[in-house]
């Protein structure tokens, strides 16, 4: 456990303050990894397929293709970032590799990646959606069910939506649905995203094994070679290339501007590197497994399902009527009766509803992690991450990620292919940074590497990263070309990446005065101390200490009751902040050199006056979590609490947060302690759960119904041994045994029972139960629960 | 623009192709290093 710590001189008149250096995680396997990142990643088959074919015609799938294989490349690229360092991302790399500057400038292309993402999502989920509609117009009039009404407010043509803008609407209904729940602190679950995946993959199997039975029956055509000759682009496509005499002789440079307009099928790689820190163990290895799932899944779907699209999909109507829905277009084109292919259309539109709508949601949680960890570091202004006062949330950025990607919306007005275009440019330019920067790192950085990307050749004493060049190669010479193919792509990239890149410096210069005056202020009120992980030692508490958790400055309640029942002289106060990390948001782990925002300082501080306005003392510890039930559970059982002291929450009942709270404790690691949790109300009502088990609550009449048995028993000769445990043992080993034989009937006489009116507890001890809350509503004087446990 | 990228486009041609190349290498070398990490049990930790 804590191993070095660092810090300033102790002084006596400061409070110790520990600032653990470890987020606090809960892990997953390498399978719901590869679920999350194929949640981004896979997403792109739904539309990248479509934009590439308006761009470069029918060689696209294998241009598409082409990317998908290179991706495994660029992924090789990622896993030895995340074997350096555990948050392998663009950021922490490139400000490694670069610099401060080359580190805001790549985080300002990564933004605009991410903010597209949404956009481009919830555009293509519309087009899925509005196609669909349009589509069951269609047939409902061929069937003749299309009321004369209908037809005439058409002016008798077939009912239909606008695609376009339909698709716009639905993107901005979903966005704005996001944003209340990313508000609010949207709960982030692998489950979700292997449920999806899950969904996912039933059509993908689908939609390859129909296909294969179309082209058996009917025969088919793979689509022409990307040749020189066969790629035919459109206008739009040669962007500032449009009527020059460069444009007609593009030779193999046409192969590199078709790569270029494929290159987002392989957008959210990123997403690798923001799962990496919560894999299992054994981490390298699993995130190897991770990255080759993800490549082989999004190879086989994306890639496969672009070509497929060009061999079942008749020319005339591909691009014309399903450029926007590509997937949906083939379900259409399989053989076999109608209403059994427009029920398949239904199944793709509900699964790219589901992954799209997902991706949104992806992109909000990624951009505001991103801009935290930024924040954190210094070059965002504490305005920005202020707490929301209800949720607690870093509501400020999400409204301005939000903001930005309705404005994107409305300005495409719903054209995925604008988007797309756009997109490419993040995409690859944040790809590029990576790249180069791993590639100074290859001679720069001397830490740590789990793995290097093959091969290398040594040259006396200087290794050549040859493999790790020629990926660096390939995006370098794609992203320069971007720039002269995709003009709209490059005058909105330019610019926004540019606005963010001053507001980043902008915040930096005002923070860097600002930091001064808090970390001065830090200094003078607190013994700041940086530890790797938390144990008692570290924290200098004894055992059985109680743990109080805050987080907002005006709702202390809870820390002033905590104090006022506990007796310090015997139990130690711990105070404890969760400071919260999304995927992406601690790239590496917390330090000192990071910002304390001003409202932590305040938190703090104000902790502290409370402690001493009631003359007692306090510990404080800052503690960094991706879940902050997990992160309690973590730090009782590290520090041998015997209670945890909470707030009422904004968003939960004290029921609930105990339940998860629960949930957390069951998840943890052996071995752990029982602990006793207590939810303060604002009025003072104080609700207590004991976390894990634990003797439950008696009945009185249970009491003495187990005391009338023994005692009966006691009549027989030869019980002189037995105890009323044992009259206990026995009822609950037949009730195993009945149970075992028939649940149904076990579960039904329990319900009964635990339905029937519960008798007031004997005596004066009440034993909470994690289920039933001792409310005590008796304002803040009275001694809370019992325990020998909680707060005396 | 013209003139620029026709000074440009070999270069870039060569950054492309080449690494192109090599990257197709990364790929063949990962791929055979990916299939001994999938058949591999673990041992616990790394």
């Amino acid at each position: 456990m804590g191993t070095g710590s660092q810090g300033f001189p102790p002084q006596l008149n400061r409070v110790r303050l520990v600032v653990a250096t470890t987020v606090m995680l809960t892990f997953i396997s390498y399978w719901r990894a590869a679920a999350i990142v194929l949640n981004d990643l896979a997403s792109s088959a739904f539309y990248a397929g479509g934009i590439a074919e308006q761009a470069v015609g029918k060689t696209a799938p294998w241009f598409i293709l082409g990317v998908m294989l290179f991706s495994f490349a660029v992924r090789a690229v990622y896993v030895e970032s995340c074997s350096m360092f555990t948050r392998g991302g663009v950021y922490r790399v490139v400000k490694e590799a670069l610099g401060g500057t080359f580190a805001k400038l790549s985080v300002s292309a990564l933004m605009f990646d991410y903010i597209l993402t949404g956009p481009i999502s919830g555009v293509s989920a519309g087009q899925y959606i509005a196609g669909l509609i349009n589509e069951l117009f269609k047939s409902a009039d061929l069937h003749g069910w299309v009321p004369r009404a209908m037809h005439a407010a058409f002016h008798n043509h077939t009912p239909h939506i606008n695609e376009n803008y339909a698709a716009a609407l639905f993107a901005i209904m979903v966005t704005i649905y996001y944003w209340w729940q990313n508000t609010k602190g949207i709960e982030e679950s692998s489950d979700k995203a292997l449920r999806v995946m899950q969904i996912t993959t039933v059509m993908v199997v689908v939609l390859l094994a129909w296909s294969a039975i179309t082209l058996a029956k009917g025969g088919f055509h793979l689509p022409p070679f990307p040749t020189p000759a066969n790629m035919h682009f459109s206008q739009e496509a040669l962007g500032f290339l449009k009527g020059t005499n460069f444009s007609r002789t593009l030779g193999l440079f046409g192969i590199m501007i078709a790569f270029g307009h494929s290159v987002l099928a392989m957008s959210g790689e990123e997403s690798l590197a923001q799962v990496n820190r919560e894999i299992a163990s054994p981490k390298l290895k699993n995130l190897k497994r991770a990255a080759v799932v993800i490549a082989l899944y999004s190879t086989i779907f994306t890639g496969l399902s672009s070509l497929l699209a060009v061999m079942l999909i008749p020319d005339a109507v591909r691009v014309d009527q399903y450029k926007d829905n590509l997937i949906a277009g083939l379900a259409m084109y399989m053989t076999g009766p109608v209403m059994l292919r427009l029920a398949f259309r239904v199944f793709v539109v509900v699964v790219g509803f589901l992954i799209l709508s997902g991706a949104i949601n992806t992109s909000i949680i990624g951009s505001n992690g991103v801009l935290n960890r930024v924040s954190e570091d210094g070059v965002l202004t504490d305005w920005f991450r202020r707490p929301h006062k209800k949720f607690g949330t870093s509501y400020r950025i999400v409204n301005l990620i939000v903001g930005l990607q309705l404005f994107t919306i409305i300005a495409s007005r719903g054209d995925v292919y604008a988007l797309g275009e756009a997109y490419a440019f993040g995409v690859i330019w944040s790809f590029t940074f990576n790249s180069l920067a791993m590639l100074v790192l290859r001679f720069k950085y001397h830490g740590e590497r789990g793995w290097k990307v093959p091969p290398n050749i040594r040259i006396g004493k200087t290794e050549i990263p040859l493999g790790l060049l020629s990926v660096h190669m390939v995006l370098l010479a794609t992203a320069v070309t971007n720039l002269f193919t995709k003009s709209v792509a490059t005058k909105a990239g330019i610019a926004f990446s540019l606005a963010f890149f001053i507001v980043f410096s902008a915040s930096e210069k005002i923070n860097k005065r600002k930091f001064a005056n808090v970390e001065q202020a830090m200094k003078e009120h607190f013994q700041l101390v940086q530890q790797d992980t938390i144990d008692r030692a570290a924290i200098e508490v004894r055992p059985g200490s109680v743990l109080v958790t805050v987080r907002d400055h005006n709702s202390l309640n809870h820390l002033r009751w905590a104090i006022q029942a506990t007796d310090t002289h015997d139990q130690d106060v711990v105070v404890m902040e969760a400071r919260l990390n999304s995927y992406g948001t601690a790239e590496y782990d917390v330090s000192m050199e990071q910002i304390f925002s001003d409202y932590e300082q305040n938190l703090f501080t104000k902790a502290v006056s409370v402690a001493e306005d009631l003359g007692k003392t306090i510990s404080l510890l800052v503690v960094p979590a991706r879940d902050v039930f997990s992160a309690i559970v973590q730090t009782a059982n590290a520090l041998e609490s015997s209670a945890v002291v909470a707030g009422l929450s904004s968003k939960m009942t004290g029921p609930e947060q105990a339940f998860r709270l629960g949930q957390a404790w069951e998840a943890a690691p052996d071995p752990k302690q029982q602990f006793v949790f207590q939810v303060v109300h604002p009025e003072g009502t104080v609700e207590t759960y004991r976390i894990g088990p634990h003797t439950p609550t008696m009945k009185t009449e249970d009491v003495h119904l187990v005391h009338k048995i023994w005692l009966d028993m006691k009549r027989y000769p030869g019980t002189g041994e037995i105890h009323h445990s044992d009259i206990v043992t026995l009822a609950l080993t037949r009730l195993a045994r009945d149970y075992n034989l028939d649940k149904e009937d076990v579960l039904k006489v329990l319900k009964r029972v635990a339905h029937s009116p519960m008798p007031k507890p004997s005596g004066h001890v009440a034993e909470p139960d994690a289920n039933q809350p001792v409310i005590r509503n008796d304002g803040r004087r009275e001694q809370p629960m019992p325990p020998m446990t909680g707060p005396k | 623009m013209e003139a620029m990228l026709k000074l440009l486009a070999p270069v870039l041609e060569f950054l492309f192709f080449a690494g192109m190349a090599g990257s197709a290498v990364v790929v063949v070398i990962s791929a055979i290093e990916d299939i001994h990490t999938i058949l591999e049990k673990d041992k616990g930790t790394d």
